[in-house]
């Protein structure tokens, strides 16, 4: 499973995660990177090939709960932890640059 | 028309094929959101039904709620797909503000519902577009931008709704095969009891996949992909723009970009959402918070029995059984509260056709104008099958009727004390129509000779100057009776 970390692929990660890496910084967490995948490296040597993927870490299955209603946390606890907010909102810098709100529904997906 | 006209001109270009592809979003009907027991209500106060988490809180878990399940198995069976004996949920993971997690919870390998199709009809023909998947994932919140203000809202109430993503093959060809297909899964869940598919408040919105290709070729052409269209009319003119876009594109000699666009209502035109691109690496892994689901044989037979009537089903019953004309078929079936007091009527009364004739006429002008639903008319069914019968026994004209009706909305007085109120009972006494007729003879001495001379048109002229003396109020079949007596 040798994965050849790049910078452009670091650089790529850190877009995604939102981090904003300078050179030197992309070079230390190339060589954290190779460490980490290194160390998983030594499953590869493993014979999994009648081993299912495992997509959960124990048995547990259908842990479900009924469609009835809990008291939700209201308004003003809700906002207490918003870094900003106003009288019913969460603020966060302006996302679109256009103008106009976004109609009826939201985007489920990006 | 004109856009109706343009639709089939795509349809029909000699050069160019449309191929779109729909991810249709619906909301679930359920009490309470997907992995948290907040209300699921829309138009509440902005982050009031929010808890820690669909708020995204550290240490918060999830926990699948039982419903939703057995919503989209329901939903997955009325289709035709395979519901999994096994599912599980995966993490998608973004970044947007209405996001708190910084991922979505959704469905990548195992999706609940495999396959499936939906019939359509455009045209006069049918057709079956095949889905791919269904999927169980958490709706995001919503954000709210102001004019002129450098920051958004973000209301979180919409955070963890339930959402059934039914993806289709791109075996769609043209903008109102795609609005047709939309409507008809609108009408099916509807049916289902699966969503109220409300529209205006996001319960049913679309995203499209569309590109082109040369007539006659097989292969997939670069594709673009239109978000969150949420009306029937947006679905087609959308695809209509996006399509004739890519057409002038191609014949200028220029290739299609894959690329997220954004559909402007207002414009009617799409713009490119630039800089997501790379954003589009979800990292999807298992979601280690939800355990997998198993879903009986037991279970899903049970709610195989329970599925009630479908679209196509309730069409073939009107069609066949009740001689009903395929246009009221369509019509009555396209939404199960009309139909089931389509039904409730014909208890009382066995009589389709009038039935049909009265709501598609009036009881929809009504619901038109007043914007609601039938069932908020204030007019019971028993209260339209008694004007019907006032009709048919001949106490009012059908015109009369349809006048007296529109005093019966949200009107429970005796139907016979709104006909005596309004002056239009029906005058069945020969003296008073006598009169009438001999008026309009008078006024009228070569109308009489034409009808000696054998002119059947003629007698309707007389008929409806006795109308007129009368206010509509004579009985037609009395007053073409003493016609025929006086002058023949």
């Amino acid at each position: 499973m040798s994965i050849e970390i790049t910078e452009a692929l670091i650089s790529h990660i850190a877009t995604l995660a939102r981090l904003g890496l300078s050179e030197s910084e992309i070079a230390e967490i190339q060589g954290h990177f190779e460490k980490v995948l290194h160390y998983v490296e030594a499953l590869d040597k493993l014979d999994t090939e009648s081993v299912d993927p495992s997509i959960f870490t124990n048995d547990a299955i259908n842990m479900l709960e009924q469609d009835s209603p809990h008291a939700p946390l209201g308004q003003e606890l809700a906002l207490k932890n918003g870094p900003e907010v106003d009288e019913d909102s969460f603020l966060v810098p302006r996302i679109i640059a256009e103008a106009g709100n976004e109609a009826g529904g939201g985007k489920a997906s990006p | 028309m004109a856009q109706k006209s343009k639709t089939q001109s795509i349809a029909s270009h000699p050069k160019w094929e449309a191929v779109l592809g729909l991810e249709v979003h619906v909301q679930l009907q359920t009490q309470t959101k997907i992995f948290c027991r907040c209300p699921n209500s829309y138009g509440q106060s902005p982050n009031a039904l929010t808890c820690p988490t669909c708020l995204g809180l550290p240490g918060a878990l999830p926990v699948l709620n039982e419903k939703v399940v057995e919503l989209a198995a329901i939903a997955g069976l009325a289709l035709g797909s395979k519901v999994a004996e096994f599912t599980k949920f995966d993490r998608k993971n973004y970044f947007y503000p209405d996001l708190p997690k910084g991922y979505q919870i959704s469905q990548f390998d195992q999706p609940i519902c495999e396959g499936g199709e939906v019939q359509i009809q455009v045209d006069g023909k049918e057709k079956t577009i095949r889905l791919v998947r269904m999927h169980l994932e958490e709706d995001a919140g919503k954000n709210i931008h102001i004019e002129g203000k450098p920051q958004s809202r973000v209301d979180l109430n919409r955070a963890g709704v339930p959402l059934l993503e039914i993806v289709s093959e791109p075996d769609l060809r043209s903008p109102l095969e795609a609005a047709t297909y939309m409507r008809k899964l609108r009408t099916t869940m509807l049916y289902l009891g699966v969503s109220d598919c409300n529209m205006e408040e996001g319960s049913l919105r679309c995203d499209c996949n569309i590109s082109i290709r040369p007539r006659g070729s097989t292969e997939l052409g670069t594709r673009t992909e239109l978000k969150n269209i949420n009306s029937f009319s947006f679905v087609q003119s959308a695809c209509e723009y996006e399509i004739s876009r890519q057409i002038q594109m191609r014949e200028a000699g220029r290739e299609i970009i894959q690329e997220t666009r954004l559909y402007d209502s207002v414009k009617n035109e799409t713009r490119s959402m630039r800089g997501k691109e790379e954003a589009h690496d979800y990292r999807y892994f298992p979601e280690p918070d939800l355990t997998p689901v198993t879903i009986s044989k037991e279970d899903l037979n049970t709610y195989k029995k329970g599925l009630p009537e479908l679209p196509d089903q309730a069409f073939e019953r009107l069609t066949s059984d009740l001689d009903l004309p395929q246009y009221d078929a369509e019509v009555l079936t396209q939404d199960p509260e009309v139909l089931r007091y389509f039904d409730s009527c014909r208890e009382e009364i066995d009589e389709p056709k009038k039935i049909s004739n009265w709501i598609i006429n009036d009881v929809f002008q009504r619901m038109n104008e007043m914007k609601v639903g039938i069932g908020s008319l204030g007019l019971p069914p028993e209260r339209l099958v008694g004007i019907i019968r006032s009709v048919e026994e001949k106490k009012v004209s059908v015109a009369n009727g349809r006048e007296v009706l529109k005093k019966m909305f949200g009107n429970d007085q005796p139907i016979e004390k709104i006909i005596e109120e309004m002056g239009v009972g029906m005058i069945s006494d020969d003296g008073l129509i006598e009169s009438a007729l001999a008026e309009a003879m008078e006024e009228h001495p070569h109308v009489v000779e034409d009808i000696k001379n054998g002119k059947d048109a003629a007698k309707n002229f007389l008929m409806g100057q006795v109308m007129k003396r009368t206010r509509g109020k004579a009985n037609p079949g009395q007053v073409m009776k003493l016609i025929q007596e006086r002058i023949l």
